[in-house]
């Protein structure tokens, strides 16, 4: 085989060692992006009877809307992981390596590695995007759902304008940062800036508005948002300061940040002395490092405890109030948490609700009009006073079926099957509960909680080799 | 406009003779030890390196040699002196790439996502000639300095000093007169060495100068023509390897004997002029002044003594004990 390839195809690669394992490689990435977007998607449909179903429509809905929707979140969040860990060989990091002196010396010309570097990883952004896309398109095929095209042009060029722009943004941040670690958290705060120019902007609700997104021209119209003009100014200045930053910066050498740490003998200190002033300032002698190396410890294990706790946490509380049964319901600071599986109280209490009842003694008044905890028969009801008499309390859902008789729930309850008084409810926490339940849920809180306990140590390490170098 | 400045500096580095020209030369960067006055790093250092020489630089401290080739590489900046490369003066922008000189301090200049040959094949790509017969004599020469068992290995698979050493050969092929190999706290094995070796000597056919800091006396005497001696921030020695050898090294003969302390009893009243060190099992017969004594003598001495050593051979004089002799000359 004979090796010629140019600056530009060796960028294409990426990080793979040969043109065909790269191509596949990057056709796998793409299908791993539509299986997990999949994956999300069948992790919330069990939670459609909750809050969720209100809150973002646009995922919970059985469509080619969600999958898709899902999908380019999906491909977003997942490349910026691609490009945190990739990033000194995928952007102009790879100059502070001197990886470019070398090719300076042997004659490259730095401003065609820049256009290449820049043109290359947008081309294997696109494909890699294109193909997810239509990857996640034909899965959603087999679910049986109506197909509505109109709305394919939107999404899949919403979705590619976020990458172009966390491209243009990390390419020039690359330029600007001193470490690997800096630019790492760079690119982490970057995104979380353009989720919130979107928000701000109104871009969101057009992207969530399955109507507004049948029109491709909806995505431009200033008078809903002026979200693509800013993104379209922003990516120009960014690619003009991007061009004249790396020209700029290939024109150099550039030492290692380490400076001359595992250089000095121990005890051995070095300062720079500066001729003007007379100050001193040291030299490395690993100290820096290792200070960094000691907070980053400190750092992550305190965020693996506060993780692992609050994980268990969550389970014993989930576990209390699904083991909570009649005449044991299960109480915290006489506050009954109760999951309300039920439509018969709507609106005031929505399926799947978390639902605090206040714990009542025997003396405690009962009111007309409130929402009451009992037990008849061994089973547990929530319904309305409606009304009482001798000592004896009427009661009655508010919500009944169409086509059922208005009436026919009515109930006398004695005082003493009265467990507890409606006070509240949290309609997120029922929907987290609800999630917690499912297959992914327990996942997610039990196993992974388990996983960090056992390996907390090789996966701190290798988080540290990947931050810390 | 890049090439166009490349054609006019090439006549121009046919010409130089001086590579390297450092007088009176110190260093910004001082040594602080609690109670004391600060000390430079260097001070009053004079050197001059011309072309096509191959110079290694040692020193008893990594930063004494790493920041000397640094300041020659105009990497770092200095306090007085003057320094000069490749008779043009000295950048005042600090670390900006210069025609004439190529420096390398570590190993991520490579691309992990290439195997070596592959490598090679990039970086010299704007080398003219054609693909198929630079391969062919890239390949070639990995064979021949001994490199082949990692000319297909990938480069992240490589250690840190087989990519140094992989980018040092890159250095053979550039237009760059000055080549510093500044990583003297790398340790090669003797596969990198013969390595090292060898494209010393292609960059010195190729007219260019080698400037390796090391604190490895073998690959010194290996590798290069010239060594420079640093120590306490002075430069103790400079010269020809050669020389150093032939003046410092004091050792005529190296005995091995587990009774070697018995035999140094015996011939030292009968060879008062010569010196005896012990070092473990091996006995090192010096010769402080420079009378030249036949080794055929002190070998008969030691017959008449009673003894027959296991092995005796004639120093074929080292570096190592050129600089070991330097460092008791100065009290180091």
């Amino acid at each position: 085989m004979i090796y010629k390839h140019s600056y530009f195809s060796k960028e294409l690669r990426q990080g793979y060692t040969e043109n065909i394992v790269s191509s596949k490689q990057r056709v796998v990435f793409a299908l791993f992006l539509g299986l997990i977007s999949f994956a999300v998607f069948f992790a919330a449909q069990p939670l459609r009877e909750s809050v969720l179903l209100e809150a973002i429509p646009q995922i919970m809905q059985p469509s080619y809307f969600s999958t898709l929707y899902i999908y380019i979140h999906v491909a977003l969040v997942l490349n910026i992981f691609y490009y945190i860990l990739n990033y000194d060989s995928l952007f102009f990091y790879e100059i502070k390596q001197n990886s470019w002196y070398l090719l300076v010396k042997m004659g490259y010309n730095p401003l065609t590695m820049i256009f290449s570097k820049l043109t290359a990883l947008l081309l294997s952004t696109i494909f890699v995007y294109t193909i997810g896309f239509f990857f996640t398109a034909f899965m959603t095929y087999f679910l049986k759902y109506s197909l509505i095209p109109a709305y394919f042009p939107s999404l899949y060029l919403a979705g590619l304008i976020d990458l172009i722009i966390m491209i243009i943004i990390s390419m020039t941040l690359s330029t600007f940062v001193k470490s690997i670690t800096g630019a790492r958290y760079f690119i982490a705060f970057s995104f979380i800036l353009l989720i919130i120019l979107k928000i701000k902007l109104g871009y969101y609700s057009i992207l969530s508005n399955r109507v507004a997104m049948q029109n491709l021209y909806n995505l431009f119209d200033i008078g809903r948002s002026p979200f693509l003009p800013a993104a379209a100014a922003i990516v120009s200045v960014f690619i003009l300061v991007c061009i004249v930053m790396a020209r700029n910066i290939s024109k150099y050498y550039y030492l290692p940040d380490t400076g001359y740490d595992g250089i000095l003998t121990p005890g051995e200190r070095v300062v720079l002395i500066d001729p003007k002033t007379g100050r001193g300032r040291a030299l490395g002698n690993g100290k820096r490092q290792a200070r960094r190396r000691k907070i980053f410890d400190v750092a992550s294990v305190s965020f693996l405890i506060l993780f692992i706790l609050a994980a268990l946490s969550f389970n014993l509380v989930i576990l209390a109030i699904n083991a909570s049964t009649l005449g044991r319901e299960v109480s915290f600071r006489g506050t009954i948490p109760y999951i309300f599986k039920s439509s018969t109280m709507e609106p005031e209490i929505m399926l799947n609700d978390l639902v605090y009842f206040k714990q009542i003694e025997p003396d405690d008044k009962v009111e007309v009009g409130q929402i009451i905890l009992f037990e008849e028969h061994y089973v547990t009801y929530v319904e309305r006073v409606i009304g009482i008499e001798k000592g004896l309390y009427r009661v009655d859902i508010d919500n009944y079926p169409p086509l059922s008789e208005t009436g026919a729930m009515i109930k006398t309850v004695d005082r003493e099957a009265i467990r507890g008084i409606y006070s509240g409810r949290n309609r997120w926490l029922g929907a987290l509960i609800l999630f917690a339940n499912t297959i992914f849920g327990r996942l997610l809180f039990l196993l992974i909680p388990a996983i960090l306990l056992f390996y907390h140590r090789p996966i701190t390490e290798r988080t540290k080799q990947l931050w810390l170098n | 406009m890049k090439r166009t400045v490349r054609r006019q500096l090439e006549p121009g580095f046919n010409t130089v003779e001086t590579v390297v020209f450092m007088e009176g030369l110190s260093s910004i960067e001082h040594y602080h030890t609690r109670g004391e006055r600060p000390r430079r790093v260097l001070e009053n250092i004079n050197l001059v390196i011309k072309r096509p020489e191959s110079w290694g630089i040692y020193g008893r401290s990594l930063l004494e040699i790493k920041l000397l080739l640094e300041v020659m590489a105009n990497i770092k900046p200095y306090h007085a002196g003057r320094c000069i490369l490749v008779e043009r003066g000295m950048m005042r922008n600090k670390r900006v790439i210069l025609e004439h000189v190529f420096y390398i301090c570590g190993p991520t200049m490579l691309y992990d996502n290439m195997n070596v040959l592959e490598f090679l094949m990039f970086a010299t790509a704007k080398r003219g000639s054609g693909a198929v017969y630079r391969q062919e004599q890239i390949f070639e020469l990995l064979l021949s300095i001994g490199l082949g068992p990692i000319s297909l290995t990938p480069i992240a698979r490589l250690t840190r000093e087989e990519k140094v050493v992989v980018t040092l050969l890159v250095t053979a092929y550039s237009e760059s007169v000055m080549i510093v190999f500044n990583v003297p706290e790398y340790r090669f094995n003797r596969m990198l060495s013969t390595a090292i070796a060898h494209i010393a000597a292609l960059i010195k056919e190729r007219g260019k100068t080698l400037i390796m800091g090391s604190k490895d006396c073998r690959l010194i005497e290996k590798s290069c023509s010239h060594t420079a001696y640093v120590a306490e921030g002075r430069m103790i020695y400079q010269g020809t390897v050669e020389e150093l050898r032939l003046t410092y090294d004091k050792i005529l003969l190296i005995i091995e004997d587990p009774e070697a302390p018995q035999i140094m009893e015996r011939l030292a009243p009968r060879l008062p002029e010569l010196h005896f060190t012990l070092k473990g099992r091996r006995l090192l017969i010096s010769e402080p002044g420079e009378d030249n004594t036949d080794p055929h003598l002190i070998y008969e001495n030691i017959i008449r003594s009673g003894f027959a050593p296991r092995s005796m051979k004639v120093n074929p004089k080292t570096v190592q004990n050129a600089y070991e002799e330097i460092d008791r000359q100065y009290d180091l």
